[in-house]
């Protein structure tokens, strides 16, 4: 299945964008061979998980390594270019990365 | 602070004018001194007839005068009617030492401490009785004390005193900002209403402080207790001080108990002693010198229940709620792996540092002032002011050589109240700063030896709870 061609690339949650590199932050990159990988960067910090995912319309589909059911995050990419994620009944922001 | 209040001795400074307790709690504000029984006349029971429950008037009112097994009908026929013996206080009227033994091995302790606060209280009238009323002993310092002890391991105001601790704390708000700020750089969801959060664990884990409190309580009276019952069993209508029956007696104290030898060697002293003010320094000197032993043995539980509040209560607490609602509700699954991340890498503790440490300080001022307030009377008294009463005439200065010594020991401020406040109740010098000064200024305030109300109660010992049942 194609990856939609908005969700390519690397994201950052809004909060960490413009940051002075103060404390660690997210980072997601969604590549065309349908790997996640969600990375934790800042304050030394370098560490990564790569994963399968899919999507199902507006869902993203993960399965984290050594988990035992799929995990479903609600996305949007909006007009500005932003991207909505949804999970624990609250909403994300993220922008890309530069 | 202290689990001091846990019994007799540990009272706090700082009194206001009107007492802070309860309708159920309250002492009478004005109950005659009368209650106070004059020297070597008999006790008069406690409850009078009428004031028993129709329940229950007709078992015990009073102390078994055996151990074991249920009221003694001798106890009971005296609460009916007042004995009037020539010989001080009557078999029943204050608790054997197997009763203080039966007591102190009560598992639950809310009812071993109204039993404590009990029999406390029957044991200063006794004590009064014998070695004289206007100046009161330890076990009526220990009455108040114990009855504080009471509301905090009843846990009567916990919940709501954290709860208005961290919502009245100033910038609690920001350093909760600055946590869920953290978490939403990370991608993380916003812990909703974290104050509310912690302030619930930590309530949780006062119940260690409950605990510490409970235990002081019990090893106090446990130890206390029976050597004031077998003072008044020894000495009760003696009309002549006897040396000989004196040293005798205080032989069966052990090594480490010398402060206790000391006090009950003055006591006896003071029994017969005529010079006013020099019965008021003998029963000083014999206060202070149990109140000494008596925190020397609280000073684990005091530790215990002060110092370990940062490292073992908040911060776990805190990392608790993150960690869960990180692996609960992270992004694709991944909040648990996360988390475990940054915590290895010691991001996590930095993070919540500045709202550990403040939460810390709210918990220790909450726990503190659980410690360190003490309801008498005369007032509420907060341990960490000077206390607020003047010294009564005959105790203004000291002139009995061994008190000057003790006192020149452990009050920092000679002849004065100011600078009695203690500034750290986990300190043994600040506590006993504190206490000396107590002691004497209301060691002649006969608010203190009325009778606190035990609401509830049936007055019985015999099964080992509340209420009898």
């Amino acid at each position: 299945m194609a990856v939609p061609a908005d969700l390519l690339g690397k994201w950052i949650p809004d909060a960490a964008a413009g940051e002075t590199g103060e404390g660690p932050f997210a980072e997601l990159e969604f590549r065309k061979d349908g790997k996640l990988r969600y990375a934790l960067k800042g304050e030394g910090l370098d560490e990564a998980l790569v994963m399968d995912f899919r999507t199902e319309g507006h869902v993203i589909v993960t399965r984290p390594p050594g988990a035992n059911a799929d995990a479903k995050t609600k996305y949007e990419v909006g007009q500005d270019g932003s991207l909505i994620l949804e999970y624990g009944g609250q909403k994300g922001r993220y922008v890309k990365a530069s | 602070m202290g689990v001091s209040k846990t019994d007799g001795t540990g009272a706090a400074p700082v009194a206001q004018p009107e007492p802070e307790v309860d309708a159920n709690e309250a002492a009478p504000a004005e109950q005659p001194a009368s209650d106070a029984a004059p020297q070597n006349e008999p006790l008069v029971k406690r409850w009078q007839p009428t004031e028993v429950p129709a329940a229950v008037s007709g078992n015990a009112t009073v102390f078994e005068s055996k151990s074991g097994g249920g009221p003694a009908p001798a106890a009971a026929t005296a609460a009916a009617a007042p004995v009037k013996g020539p010989g001080g206080p009557v078999p029943g009227s204050y608790p054997t030492v197997a009763d203080t033994q039966r007591i102190q091995s009560n598992p639950d302790a809310a009812a071993r401490n109204l039993d404590i606060t009990q029999g406390y209280s029957d044991l200063s009238k006794a004590m009064g009785q014998v070695v004289g009323s206007e100046n009161a002993n330890w076990s009526t310092f220990a009455t108040w004390a114990s009855k504080q002890a009471g509301v905090s391991i009843r846990g009567e105001d916990l919940p709501k005193a954290m709860t208005d601790a961290i919502r009245n704390t100033a910038g609690f708000q920001d350093k909760v900002d600055q946590v869920n700020g953290w978490l939403k750089k990370l991608g993380m969801p916003q812990i909703p209403d974290l104050p509310g959060k912690l302030a619930q664990h930590m309530v949780g884990t006062m119940d260690q402080l409950q605990g510490a409190i409970g235990e002081g309580n019990r090893k106090v009276f446990a130890e206390i207790a029976p050597e004031f019952s077998k003072y008044i069993d020894t000495f009760k209508g003696d009309t002549k001080y006897d040396q000989a029956k004196v040293d005798r007696f205080l032989q069966h104290f052990q090594p480490g108990q010398e402060g206790l030898r000391d006090a009950f060697g003055a006591y006896a002293k003071a029994q017969f002693e005529t010079d006013p003010k020099k019965k008021a320094e003998l029963m000083l000197f014999a206060n202070n010198s149990i109140g000494m032993h008596e925190q020397t043995r609280l000073q684990p539980e005091i530790a215990k229940a002060l110092n370990a509040p940062i490292d073992q209560v908040v911060k776990p607490a805190l990392k608790k709620i993150i960690r869960d609602t990180m692996s609960n509700a992270g992004p694709f699954g991944s909040g648990k792996w996360a988390y475990d991340k940054l915590d290895k890498a010691g991001l996590v503790d930095k993070a919540i540092s500045p709202l550990t440490n403040l939460a810390g300080n709210v918990w220790r001022k909450v726990a503190t002032d659980q410690l360190m307030t003490l309801g008498t009377p005369s007032g509420t008294l907060k341990l960490g002011q000077d206390v607020p009463k003047a010294f009564p005439p005959n105790l203004g200065t000291v002139t009995n050589p061994d008190l000057q010594k003790q006192l020149n020991q452990v009050d920092r401020t000679p002849n004065t109240t100011r600078g009695s406040g203690a500034n750290d109740w986990a300190s043994f010098n600040d506590r006993m700063n504190f206490i000396v000064d107590l002691f004497r200024a209301y060691q002649q305030d006969p608010k203190l030896m009325t009778t606190p109300p035990f609401p509830g109660r049936t007055g019985s010992y015999s099964k080992g709870t509340v209420n009898g049942s």
